[in-house]
């Protein structure tokens, strides 16, 4: 039911979806139901209705999850049918901290005032174009791809696309993996942040490894002509260090939840972390099947012994994918938009226009990518001015190599600043990080005295 | 620190450190271990043509003003101190630091005598020129009816001669003369069987770099381009592509174009064993094919820009040793189908390369082994893959509806020798750099060990200017050899020179009158 078609065509034009804090308080006291024509009933929490569709959200076993539901598929929608709590819980999806939004069905986090207003045309739905990576600068996952500055451009998002949850977020993902750590904190930032506010949409250009199951948490999923998405094999560093034991068993149980925030099929990132072998039919009514083999299914999606990674026509074959897409135009048509306002200003060599939110994101990786080269030249600068600086017996000629390696140290911690994932991948703790600092500003304050 | 006497050879230290992209690592990390060599009876040729030869020097007499242009499009302007036929010595003064070095002619492009360049940067850390500037306007076009037809032939060495950058340079003159049509002609050298042998050795890190060049090629094409070509108010091209020798990674290069054209003994292919090389690296089996997923699918995706029907059997058959392809034709059109022939109106196209059916390596060298697919013109006819095949530029202009009088004149081929002689360049600049850096001694009055240092500094930003020109076609292993130490991107790691004039500016504050 994930599959996002041309159903959605004049689907959010002009249309406020109504959900109002009032409303979702209301409904916190009570159950509301979608009954499908197929007989089945969807019984949790409506966060989300337009032009007919509805999406719910459901948790089952704990899980959370929300579902769409077009007009055609829907019999009768049913609201405040029980008195009782609804059965939506806040998500743990993967054992991290609960997001201080708790469920986003139950809680719409206030948002800065749209001061932008009056420069969108009314009625049209606005979008924009969030990159993850780029090939230029870089796009490693923790340390060019993190979530931090995701979560930093979220007012400016909501100026920017409105609060209206009319706003359509282009996520455009273009890394080849990175830290695991970080699969959890991207993926908490689209379920609770992004995807409460906005139509949250995946654009694959190049999501392999870690990038891929950060993509995984989105249902509504585009591929670009040459886009790759899969081979989220963990490993540490080496060919001869998978991660075995309880601790795959841990990362596969985390991608079976994020799966669910996707609405994705378990077994098709199962494939992509282990060999396990996938196949698929697609029933006459569209609904894909799965099968945990490559005979049961029409369709092979993973030979045996292989590691699945989707390419755009394999991946529309089996509807993972809603659509090969290469500009924002063929991305608008296939999302179902007549009209769209595509937020941003143009810039010579970008192929959408850029938004103040993503040219945060354009920004921070620019800089990363400075610090990262710069990083070594920063410590070494620091350590041979501390060292001349030692062996100055005038005070005012320590004070210069003093100063310059204030100047480094400043350098270290902007880079810090910019992004706080270097603490991890260079001093490995918060407390280590604070440790060193003030041991180094301590250095420096002797050499003074 | 104040009678240091720095010499490359200490200084160099951590530059000589390989700082070799571990392999794996990065966008294209499972790429590694791809086979790229390439196969063939051609004989590898030196890229690029002899250096101009120098003119005859005017009698020297006394000193002259002159601006000296490089081939590799570096510019000084300065004082001639000392001529002879084939040198001379040249003054100038580069950010208030003093210079004096002797240069080759067979370095330089031009001399500049008595020209006074006002407009022209400042000395030796003047970035070196881009190459030569393309028209802005479509002069060359006028004249034409219908059609703006251009041609871009690439030759030379894969990741050498055959950059981004010389590409880039002839794409933005094919706009600028607003071509309706690119014709891309890919004739790329190859391995003899011997050198195939000796890069075999080091194929974890030629395949490496091999792929890792091609894909900003390719990314250049089916992205930016055609965005050039509307920022300038054009339609993009139609992209066409014709097959003479592409051979290791330029044989994506006409797989992202929807017309291919062969000629007649064109190939395409030798993009060599990507799950045997991945696979023999060892270790866990389950890591390997993640990487061999990604590297996989990658390709596929670049194959997918041809339209082709089948682009992940396609690659597959082109990639990969273990899988079995045979080409049947189902009602009339051709079909990869996995597994051998079923009856003789099919036809074996890659074999499991297991045991007997291994490749030998004449059969590798000779482009016509089956463990993996190399394409001949034919071959293509028959995949459905090549539009025609074509024996002459004419042959191919007919084909696509045009003639002669379609073609703009292009200034590619120069702009590809251009690139080719400015590399040939680039590798004497920078061994002559190093060695007159380490020649440079700091020692004596206060006043001549900071003039020492202010030409060390001089000498590596000179480096870095001609590193970041060039790098992208200078090999890791001619990096490596020459004390150049290599960033995570492959490119030369300017980051490593810019720490050590950090150092020396720091030894000369340390330093004492």
């Amino acid at each position: 039911m994930k599959h996002m078609s041309s159903r959605y065509s004049r689907m959010f034009a002009g249309v406020v979806v109504a959900a109002s804090l009032l409303g979702f308080s209301a409904l916190a006291s009570a159950i509301d139901r979608v009954v499908l024509k197929d007989g089945r009933t969807i019984d949790g929490t409506i966060v989300r209705e337009a032009s007919g569709a509805v999406w719910i959200k459901t948790s089952v076993g704990g899980l959370v999850a929300e579902q769409m539901f077009s007009p055609s598929e829907i019999a009768r929608v049913e609201k405040n049918v029980s008195t009782t709590a609804p059965a939506v819980t806040p998500a743990d999806a993967g054992g991290g901290t609960t997001p201080a939004s708790t469920s986003p069905a139950l809680t719409v986090a206030p948002v800065a005032p749209a001061t932008d207003e009056d420069k969108y045309p009314p009625g049209v739905p606005r979008a924009l174009v969030l990159t993850l990576g780029d090939r230029e600068n870089g796009h490693m996952v923790g340390t060019f791809m993190v979530a931090s500055i995701l979560r930093e451009a979220l007012p400016t998002l909501d100026k920017e696309l409105g609060t209206d949850k009319t706003g359509v977020l282009v996520l455009r993902i273009h890394s080849g993996g990175g830290a695991l750590i970080e699969i959890q904190r991207l993926s908490d930032v689209i379920e609770y942040e992004f995807k409460p506010r906005f139509r949250t949409v995946g654009w694959i250009s190049y999501a392999i490894s870690a990038a891929a199951m950060t993509g995984h948490a989105m249902e509504e999923i585009y591929f670009t002509t040459q886009g790759s998405y899969g081979s989220c094999t963990a490993f540490a560093g080496s060919s001869d260090r998978p991660v075995e034991g309880f601790e795959l068993e841990k990362i596969l149980y985390t991608m079976e939840k994020i799966s669910t925030r996707g609405q994705h099929n378990p077994l098709i990132m199962r494939a992509m972390q282990v060999q396990q072998p996938l196949s698929a039919t697609v029933t006459p009514e569209g609904e894909v099947r799965w099968y945990p083999d490559d005979t049961s299914g029409e369709i092979v999606v993973n030979r045996p012994g292989e590691i699945l990674t989707f390419n755009p026509i394999l991946a529309a074959k089996v509807k993972f994918s809603s659509g090969t897409v290469d500009t924002i135009e063929e991305l608008q048509k296939a999302m179902g938009f007549q009209e769209l306002h595509w937020v941003g200003r143009r810039v010579a060599g970008v192929p959408w226009p850029v938004s103040r939110s993503e040219q945060m994101q354009m920004d921070f990786r620019k800089q990363t990518k400075s610090d990262e080269q710069n990083f070594q030249r920063f410590v070494t600068n620091f350590q041979t001015s501390v060292e001349i600086a030692a062996q100055q017996q005038d005070r005012s000629e320590r004070a210069r190599f003093v100063g310059r390696a204030r100047t480094a140290l400043e350098q270290i911690k902007s880079m810090v600043k910019n992004n706080p994932n270097a603490i991890l991948f260079r001093w490995g703790a918060t407390e280590e990080w604070k440790n060193w600092l003030d041991a180094q500003e301590k250095l420096l304050r002797d050499l003074m005295r | 620190m104040n009678a240091a006497r720095t010499k490359i050879r200490a200084i160099r230290t951590p530059a000589l450190t390989p700082a070799f992209t571990p392999a794996f690592k990065g966008l294209f990390a499972g790429l590694a271990a791809m086979a790229l060599v390439a196969a063939s009876g051609t004989a590898f040729a030196q890229a690029g043509t002899p250096a101009t030869k120098p003119a005859a020097a005017p009698a020297a007499s006394g000193p002259v003003e002159a601006t000296l242009i490089f081939k590799n499009g570096r510019v000084l302007t300065g004082t001639i101190v000392s001529e002879t036929p084939v040198a001379m010595k040249f003054k100038g003064e580069s950010h208030g630091i003093p210079f004096e070095t002797e240069y080759q002619k067979s370095e330089i492009l031009e001399i500049k005598r008595g020209a006074a360049v006002s407009a022209a940067p400042a000395a030796p850390t003047a970035a070196p020129a881009a190459l030569p500037a393309e028209p802005e306007s479509a002069a060359m076009t006028e004249g034409i009816v219908g059609d703006r037809v251009y041609v871009m032939e690439l030759t030379g060495k894969f990741a050498e001669d055959i950059t981004l950058s010389p590409i880039r340079s002839a794409l933005r003159d094919a706009r600028n003369q607003k071509a309706d049509t690119l014709i891309i002609v890919v004739n790329n050298t190859v391995f003899t069987a011997e050198q195939f042998m000796d890069a075999e050795l080091e194929a974890e890190a030629t395949t490496a770099r091999e792929i890792r060049n091609v894909e900003p090629i390719l990314s250049h094409l089916i992205q930016q381009m055609p965005r050039d070509w509307e920022t300038a108010g054009l339609q993009p091209p139609r992209m066409v592509t014709l097959v003479k020798k592409a051979m290791g990674g330029t044989a994506f290069i006409p797989l992202v174009s929807k017309e291919i054209y062969f000629a007649p003994e064109g190939k395409l292919g030798g993009v060599g064993s990507m799950d045997t090389n991945i696979l023999g690296i060892g270790g866990s089996r389950r890591v390997l094919e993640k990487w061999l997923a990604a590297s996989l699918q990658t390709a596929v995706g670049w194959v997918n820009h041809s339209g082709y029907p089948q682009p992940e059997e396609l690659t597959r058959a082109l990639t990969m040793v273990r899988d079995v392809y045979t080409l049947r034709i189902e009602n009339g059109k051709p079909v990869l189908v996995t597994g051998y022939p079923a009856n003789p109106s099919e036809l074996l196209l890659t074999d499991d390369g297991a045991g007997p059916n291994a490749d030998n390596i004449e059969q590798i060298a000779r482009g016509m082994g089956n463990d993996v697919l190399t394409i001949t013109a034919d071959l293509a006819t028959m995949l459905g893959l090549s539009k025609g095949t074509v024996s002459s530029q004419d042959e191919l202009l007919q084909a696509l509806g045009y003639t002669s009088a379609n073609l703009v004149k292009s200034r590619a081929d120069n702009i590809m020798r251009d690139w080719s002689r400015g590399l040939i360049s680039a590798r004497a600049d920078l061994r002559r750099l190093r060695d007159e850096y380490g020649d440079i001694r700091v020692e004596g009055e206060w006043t001549d060990r900071r003039n020492a240092r202010s030409s060390q500094i001089s000498k590596i930003e000179q480096m870095k200017q001609v590193l970041s020109r060039f790098g992208e076609g200078l090999p890791p292993r001619w990096l490596n050899e020459n004390g150049f130490a290599i960033g995570e991107d492959g490119l030369p790691d300017l980051a490593q020179l810019t720490l050590i004039q950090d150092q020396i500016r720091a030894a000369q504050l340390a330093d004492r009158r």
